[in-house]
């Protein structure tokens, strides 16, 4: 059977060739256009669960005991470590990426790999770093110098570079410029060494958790989010609570010159959904597009065979078989497909031949390419099914 | 033509399903086409609007700031900018006149910023000389500013017009070099424009110095760091429409081609009535030629119609990029296309022995 099935793929040659290509094309683009929405909503889907219009954005959270707050829901704070390093680079900051941070947004590399991908000793710390005017690179080591947030003293820490990251993208770092037309996005830092100048470092919680000491953090900005059930008089006292504190700590207070955080909300969700409404088209076309696409394949499919199947099933040849021969050509050209779109994502991210895009494979994209792929490979074997019952066999017309 | 008719006709009734799946993937292709066509200029159009943004640094001054008073900075800050700067654009109004500056700063000295004047259309005259604006000659060229030769007071100060531009509107517009213009005039915009990304530094010193200067009476546009993700979004949608195209194109393919292998039966029996390859090759391009007209026609209407607004008001578009000639030409292009490749095909079925040909479509 599968011998018969291969000669059956053969002599449809051209037919399947073109086939693949539709397929993996259309593999390709369903993994470009779930890539860029991913990207293009990463700092909403990082930002929403914590700013509503009852929230109130911290600029410079260091001193600021949000516990003294009432009825607080959840909290979104940067994490910013002052740090200098030995190499003479003009390092100042290590920023920390907690679990959800590096779900949602993980910064995007020029090189190297995921951190929690590197094996490194006990006390290495393991970071990212951006470009630099030392030239240090993935594989690099250096020395980091903390300051403990409890004594005066600094502390050591030995660090293996496991990336580099590129510039002009949005960090888990705060902003230090703050204005009243700010978007949602403006919280966060776009980072660029080129035009800032500034290096910076990243690692994640786990990897921090290595040093044992508490380390001397700056610049932390803080989205507080409360409960739904929050009084305008409770947020109020919240509110100056947190010019109070400020004041205490820095001797100013940032929390007025920020928008209001119900005009960053209203913004925010107008933002969203200019972006997601910019897709709508496209999705539509996408989709209308794939469908006729995979129509196409199997309807022609069929078209093809089933006259021939029905000469071989009066020969002798049971339905299943004729519905086998078809699902394993459709499984053929499938990991064929496959095997195309996964060469082209690996060969495009790695010789960027159509400029930089975002082009990834990742769990929900790998999803919707084995659903496409099911879905040619069932329909084919459905229809086949269907045109290979007995009372149809008995319209057959031999040419 | 009836022989053609003929043809759709029976080709409807023989491949019902495929024929439909036929039109409709063609009548999709061409709605897609457009679509693409739009998405494509749209975020093309965004890409570069962006992208020219992040290069320059602008001030725009809100009250009566002269420009005896901008003399003194605006050195301090082109020697700090000058290795990344492309030129500086400077644009001030007096009683009569609306003046421009266009010049670069390389080592102390000034020119005409090539990337402006290289494409100037001039009526008469010529252009003031790199030399001239060093050695601060009063001339100066414009829009609507008389002819050569003629001589134009500016707040007290006399310029020869060395060359007169092509009228595209009616206002007066006179392009001056920095060196020499007037201290009566009014400022009303700085702006520098890199050729490199500009820096940090670069916009501090430029704050720093007009602020200083001016303090109230300017506003500094905020710093813009270059948002690479925004840009590899655009260009990820720009190759999503091309994309699309290509599918569109492929389905399309594997449409008529499982068509073109249907017909070989019936061009195995036009060759054995005598038909010539040529006149078979006609008959086969027609039908198809006809029913994508058809298909294409329909497509236009129909996005015309219903689709183009639609478009226009997701994408912001001011303009509309949709212009008859645009629809032409991708029609044209779509059409040749399919004519071409059909043509290709038509050729290879064609090309084999008769009895080759009703061999192969008897199973």
């Amino acid at each position: 059977m599968f011998k018969f099935a291969l000669d059956e793929y053969v002599k449809n040659i051209w037919y399947n060739i073109i086939s693949v290509f539709i397929l993996a094309v259309s593999i390709i683009v369903s993994a470009i256009f779930i890539t860029n929405l991913i990207q293009e909503t990463k700092v909403y889907r990082l930002v929403k669960p914590y700013l509503d219009e009852k929230s109130i954005i911290i600029n410079s959270a260091n001193g600021i005991d949000v516990s003294l707050l009432s009825k607080v829901e959840n909290t979104l704070m940067t994490h910013e470590l002052f740090c200098m390093s030995d190499n003479q680079i003009g390092l100042n900051t290590c920023v920390v990426y907690t679990d959800e941070v590096m779900k949602i947004m993980p910064p995007r590399l020029l090189e190297g790999q995921l951190i929690e991908k590197v094996e490194a000793d006990e006390d290495t710390l393991v970071v990212w770093i951006s470009r630099n005017s030392g030239g240090l690179s993935t594989g690099d080591e250096i020395t980091l110098n903390f300051f403990s947030a409890t004594e005066e003293k600094t502390i050591k820490v030995k660090a293996l570079i496991a990336g580099v990251i590129a510039d002009g993208q949005r960090i888990f770092m705060s902003d230090t410029t703050i204005s009243s037309n700010m978007e949602y996005d403006d919280i966060y830092c776009l980072y660029s060494h080129r035009q800032m100048g500034t290096p910076v470092v990243i690692t994640t919680e786990d990897e921090l958790s290595k040093i044992d000491e508490e380390l001397y953090g700056q610049n932390k900005k803080c989205i507080v989010k409360f409960q739904e059930n929050i009084t305008e008089e409770e947020r109020l006292e919240n509110y100056f609570k947190v010019v109070d504190m400020e004041e205490a700590t820095h001797g100013h207070s940032s929390v007025g010159t920020f928008p209001e955080s119900e005009q960053l909300y209203e913004n925010m969700k107008a933002s969203v959904r200019s972006t997601i409404m910019k897709y709508v088209p496209l999705t539509f076309i996408l989709l209308v597009l794939i469908t006729v696409c995979i129509m196409g394949i199997v309807l022609i499919k069929n078209a093809n065979s089933t006259e021939y199947y029905r000469i071989l099933s009066i020969c002798g040849m049971s339905a299943r078989g004729a519905v086998c021969i078809t699902g394993l050509e459709m499984l053929i050209n499938s990991i064929l497909s496959i095997i195309i779109a996964i060469s082209f994502v690996e060969l495009q991210n790695k010789y960027v031949f159509f400029g930089k895009i975002n082009c990834r494979l990742d769990s929900i994209q790998i999803c919707v390419m084995v659903t496409i792929c099911l879905i040619v490979i069932l329909l084919s074997m459905l229809i086949t099914r269907v045109y290979m019952e007995p009372a149809k066999r008995k319209a057959l017309q031999v040419p | 033509m009836k022989l053609v008719l003929i043809n759709i006709k029976n080709s409807i009734k023989e491949y019902k399903g495929v024929y439909v799946l036929l039109i409709v993937s063609q009548l999709l292709a061409v709605i897609m086409l457009f679509m693409a066509y739009g998405i494509f200029c749209s975020y093309n159009a965004s890409k570069q609007e962006y992208d020219e943004s992040c290069y320059e640094l602008s001030a725009f001054f809100s009250e009566n700031v002269m420009m005896g008073e901008f003399k003194e900075c605006y050195t301090e800050i082109l020697e700090q900018v000058e290795p990344r700067l492309n030129y500086f654009f400077l644009f001030a109004k007096s009683e009569d006149y609306e003046i421009v500056t266009y010049n670069e700063y390389h080592n102390g000295r000034f020119t005409n910023s090539d990337k402006i004047y290289k494409y100037k259309r001039l009526k008469e005259g010529r252009l003031v000389t790199d030399q001239e604006i060093n050695d601060r000659k009063n001339y100066v060229h414009g829009m609507n500013v008389g002819s050569v030769g003629d001589i134009i007071e500016i707040e007290e100060k006399m310029f020869q017009v060395v060359g007169v531009e092509e009228d595209e509107w009616l206002g007066t517009t006179i392009h001056m070099a920095i060196t020499c213009y007037p201290d009566g005039v009014v400022l009303k915009n700085f702006v520098l424009e890199f050729e490199k990304l500009p820096t940090l530094k670069d916009y501090e010193v430029f704050k720093r110095v007009l602020e200083n200067e001016f303090g109230e009476k300017v506003t500094i546009q905020e710093y813009k760091v270059k948002n690479e993700e925004q840009l590899i979004a655009i260009n990820s949608i720009i190759v999503l429409s091309v994309a699309v195209g290509v599918i569109a194109a492929l389905d399309t393919a594997l449409l008529y081609g499982y068509i073109m292998k249907k017909r070989k039966r019936q061009m195995a029996i036009f060759a054995i009535c005598g038909a010539k390859r040529l006149y078979r090759i006609i008959i086969n391009e027609i039908e198809i030629f006809i029913v994508s007209l058809v298909t294409a026609t329909i497509g236009f209407v129909i996005f015309r119609l219903l689709v183009e607004k639609i478009m226009n008001y997701v994408y912001n578009n001011t303009v509309s990029i949709y212009s008859m000639t645009a629809y032409g030409l991708m029609l044209v292009m779509y059409l040749l296309s399919i004519v071409i490749l059909t043509t290709i095909a038509t050729i290879i079925v064609n090309r084999k022995r008769i009895l080759d040909m009703r061999r192969e479509c008897s199973v």
